[in-house]
């Protein structure tokens, strides 16, 4: 699934860890998440959108 | 969209989930180390049925163990859950499998092996598995600031 989260998070100015400390996960995750190699749950997905004040179809999106 | 939760920092789960999982696994750890003094030294001395009894002392706190591993699987960060449960399921399977050539192995001549064997494949399969399936979800990761 891919994302915006690396745009979205350097329009916000906020850390790998930072981004991480708000949706209660770890970095790891966050790299993962933005290197595409993992899919979020829904819960965490709608987190990351509360984050960036944005819909979840705006932050992720299927392969195509 | 509310973002005021967004604001405010959650508490990591897996930095709290993994003290949590030490202590319990340092205390497991020790219960174990004396119920296998008791279990070893003293067993012997009993005549049944106290003697199976206290020979199976060291089990309390194996399972003590195990539910602190499920607790921490269930309290972890997901993608740690996932890379634990991925792993352990890799591992499931190369033990079976391995068990499962025992049996033409066997019927070759070669000597069976004892139970406990099979616990010692799943933790090495599993330890293996571990490394390959974190590698696989932060191959090509850039760690940025």
């Amino acid at each position: 699934m891919k994302n915006r989260l690396r745009m979205l998070r350097a329009e916000l100015d906020l850390s790998q860890a930072e981004l991480a400390d708000r949706v209660g996960v770890t970095r790891q995750t966050i790299i993962a998440l933005e290197a595409e190699k993992y899919a979020p749950s829904l819960p965490l997905a709608y987190k990351l959108s509360q984050v960036f004040n944005k819909p979840v179809q705006e932050v992720f999106m299927p392969d195509p | 969209m509310d973002s005021n939760s967004a604001m405010n920092p959650i508490p990591n789960p897996t930095a709290s989930a993994k003290r949590a999982y030490f202590r319990e696994v340092g205390l497991s750890g020790i219960g174990y180390a004396l119920a296998a003094i008791i279990s070893l030294g003293y067993a012997h001395q009993f005549a049944a049925p106290w003697r199976f009894a206290i020979a199976a002392l060291p089990i309390f706190p194996v399972v003590f163990f195990f539910a602190a591993t499920v607790r921490y699987v269930l309290t972890t960060d997901e993608l740690q859950r996932r890379i634990i449960v991925d792993s352990a399921a890799v591992a499931g399977v190369a033990t079976a499998l391995i068990s499962f050539s025992t049996i033409f192995l066997g019927s070759a001549g070669v000597p069976n092996c004892p139970a406990w064997w099979s616990f010692l494949v799943f933790t090495t399969s599993y330890v293996i598995a571990i490394f390959s399936v974190r590698r696989h979800y932060h191959r090509g990761a850039s760690a940025g600031s």
